[in-house]
């Protein structure tokens, strides 16, 4: 036989079971995941062309991805995507494993293999988190390493170690650059051939059980590699690239914050949402119990999961405790997830809640939405419906009023706002917004609390040029 | 296997249809991403130039009396490069002055103290507090004046403090001066005959009551260090050109070696 001696064909075999590649028994989650990891080491290769990774010049080269590099954008956003999409893939992928009961009999090791794998990409989109080196990176990444600090005896030598140093800076940022494009990727390969071989030559896919007992084996007409699966293969990839394409074109942007700094911490660090679980864990207890040990017991539980489970094989119905366990998870994981949104637990003063909603200290402020020809320089009392002839912008002072109007039921008595547009420079005004109340406890002294907003033109429109209408 | 391969040449032709897509507006894009980019980098630099530079420069570049030079203004558009004998262009003097700082004035009204720079050094391998791209980021915003740079200001004089000519403290910071600034020139003993390039002025108090009409002691030293040449006693021809004596001085040095030589 001729394919002994190809590579490939030992990889791929000549013919397949069809019920191991139809669409009903494997979602072709398998699939999608090595697609995605494809995917990530194509476009990741593209991206480490343009990337430099030192404090000083790391942030500056992914700006200029977007605004000097053509498709540099494009392979931005498909990378982050595309990351996030196989964190779901796998998980789905570990699901349907999971419910058709899939890790019985010879596939212990392919489960495991297949744990570590998920282990390594969520620990291949945490390095990569840190490397655009805005706020959002480095903050979500210095709270994620300390988790490491809490380990008792051994956690200050780790943290040090991932850090380079009591902070992180260039050494941290390059050993998290090196684990992100060396030393994860090389594990994975390994597991990955692992996990591959069993399944591709060993053992065959776990087909549901149902089916399984249906059809003896051998007795099945088989698909051949070409050019049925080659076909199938392609027609998948080019379809969720298109996909991708056309969802990081029209619906996502790899987000990319203010330049790190050490000395400023954000008034809000939100963990990715893949985290946003263990963040939600660590605001219900101690950092270690929470931050460490009980992720490395789920991971424990999942590795064990083959070897703890030795019932025969049944369909996920006959299997009340499994159900009712993976239940009892997904709802654990969304409430923890819940729980680790910004909003939760934290009660800001209602006057600063209101000005950070201005002028948010990140991303684009509501005023960014109003159209630039209606913010017209003046003094703008809010509430009053006099000057209410600038479109969109009094539309906006409105809402305001509303926002302002509340305050005063929030124990800031006669609350007040004043807006202040001023033409600063050309295409660029400077808009404060001020509020004032009395203040109830101190024998109502005046207060006041003011942010300012800087808008310019260009990202006010999205950078199309306007024709030219006052300033 | 004749669906799969239709489906097959279906997810092509869309694959194909949104690359061209893209292709097509890949230069548009790169247009509006770096339109975007060049505005938000203006208004960080708003934020950054509110929190560092507004003290000394004006919260709308109008420059404050003697603390700082206006930045929005004609002048620093179009004579500033020329003033100080700068090469390049206005971006990368703009970004060195932040990063080192200035030690000494462009104007003789920001000549400091000769003890502290005129302008801090701002960048952190200078011991200010802004990196790199903060500097980039406020140098884009100083030069998105130039569009609506005003005339030439006039800058207001600040009402300066009276000083007290007798208080020995401003007399001792006379001396300081002199050392720094006279002492190449000038000797300062009471008796010891002159053999500088400068008249001695150790009896100079005296010497200069009655020596121009209409002149009173004070004044006539002080016109001495701003124009040395003005009222030169004969046998000293050598006053160098190039010497600026009082224009190197700041209104508090000056009155305070006036102070210290009129004692």
């Amino acid at each position: 036989m001729k394919h002994r001696q190809s590579f490939i064909l030992h990889m791929r075999p000549r013919s397949f079971d069809p019920a191991a590649v139809s669409f009903a028994n494997t979602y072709f989650l398998g699939f999608l995941s090595i697609f995605f990891l494809v995917l990530e080491f194509v476009t990741g290769a593209v991206l480490m062309v343009y990337y430099a990774p030192t404090p000083d010049a790391a942030y500056e080269s992914v700006v200029r991805l977007s605004t000097e590099v053509p498709f540099g954008r494009l392979v931005r956003d498909l990378h982050r995507l595309g990351g996030e999409c196989m964190i779901v893939v796998l998980v789905l992928h570990m699901l349907r494993v999971f419910l058709s009961g899939s890790y019985r009999n010879q596939y212990h090791l392919t489960w495991v293999t297949g744990v570590l794998l998920l282990v390594c990409t969520l620990g291949l989109a945490f390095s990569g988190y840190l490397l655009p080196w805005d706020q959002l990176a480095y903050w979500a990444v210095t709270i994620g390493t300390s988790i490491m600090d809490t380990i008792p005896g051994i956690g200050g030598e780790i943290g040090l170690l991932l850090r380079g140093g009591p902070e992180f800076g260039a050494h941290g940022l390059l050993r998290f650059y090196l684990l992100h494009i060396v030393g994860i990727p090389a594990v994975m390969l390994l597991l990955l051939a692992v996990h591959y071989y069993r399944i591709s030559r060993l053992h065959g896919i776990s087909l549901p059980v149902q089916r399984q007992q249906a059809l003896p084996g051998g007795a099945r007409e088989k698909r051949p590699l070409l050019p049925d699966m080659v076909l199938l293969d392609l027609t998948l990839s080019l379809l969720a690239l298109a996909l991708l394409i056309l969802a990081v074109t029209y619906l996502y942007d790899a987000p990319l914050e203010h330049h790190a700094d050490p000395q400023h911490t954000p008034a809000l660090t939100r963990a990715p949402w893949f985290f946003l679980w263990l963040q939600g864990a660590l605001k219900l207890g101690d950092s270690f119990l929470m931050g460490v040990c009980l992720p490395l017991l789920c991971l424990a539980g999942l590795i064990a999961l083959p070897y703890l489970d030795r019932s025969p094989r049944k369909p996920i119905r006959q299997r009340p405790v499994a159900l009712a366990l993976l239940l009892a998870t997904c709802l654990a994981l969304a409430a923890l997830s819940y729980l680790g949104l910004p909003r939760f637990g934290v009660h800001p003063n209602p006057v600063a809640a209101l000005l950070e909603e201005v002028a948010p200290e990140e991303g684009r402020s509501p005023l960014h939405q109003i159209s630039y020809a209606d913010l017209v320089q003046g003094v703008y009392e809010v509430g009053d419906t006099s000057q209410n002839d600038h479109g969109t912008f009094s539309r906006w002072l409105n809402r305001l009023s509303q926002s302002v109007a509340q305050l005063t039921e929030q124990g800031f008595p006669d609350a007040r706002g004043v807006v202040l547009v001023e033409d600063w420079q050309e295409a660029f005004k400077r808009i404060t917004v001020r509020v004032h109340w009395q203040d109830a406890a101190g024998g109502r002294q005046p207060m006041s609390a003011e942010k300012t907003v800087y808008l310019h033109r260009a990202v006010v429109t999205g950078g199309s040029p306007l024709p030219e209408r006052g300033n | 296997m004749k669906q799969v391969l239709i489906t097959a040449l279906c997810s092509a032709v869309l694959l194909a249809g949104t690359l061209a897509l893209i292709v097509s507006g890949e230069q548009e894009r790169l247009q509006r991403d770096t339109a975007i980019q060049a505005g938000k980098v203006i208004e960080q630099g708003a934020r950054l130039y509110g929190l560092h530079c507004r003290t000394c420069h004006g919260s709308r570049g109008e420059g404050v009396g003697q603390l700082g030079p206006a930045l929005g203004d004609r002048h620093f558009f179009t004579a500033r490069l020329q003033e100080v004998g700068w090469q390049s262009t206005l971006e990368e003097y703009i970004v060195s002055t932040t990063t080192h700082g200035r030690l000494m004035g462009t104007r003789p009204i920001y000549a400091g103290n000769g003890l502290n720079a005129v302008m801090p050094p701002w960048h952190r391998s200078s011991g200010g507090m802004l990196r790199t791209d903060e500097i980039a980021d406020l140098t884009a915003f100083i030069v998105n004046w130039e569009a609506t740079a005003t005339g030439k200001l006039e800058l207001a004089v600040l009402a300066l403090p009276e000083q007290n000519l007798q208080d020995p403290r401003t007399i001792a910071r006379g001396e300081q001066v002199f050392g720094q600034h006279c002492a190449r020139c000038h000797q300062h003993h009471p008796d010891t005959a002159s053999a500088s390039v400068g008249p001695n002025l150790g009896n100079i108090a005296l010497a200069a009551a009655g020596r121009r009409e209409g002149l009173d002691a004070l004044e006539y030293i002080r016109e001495s260090i701003l124009i040395p040449a003005a009222h030169r006693p004969d046998g000293y021809t050598a006053i160098p050109e190039e010497q600026e004596c009082g224009a190197v001085l700041a209104e508090s040095e000056l009155a305070a070696v006036i102070a210290f030589l009129s004692r």
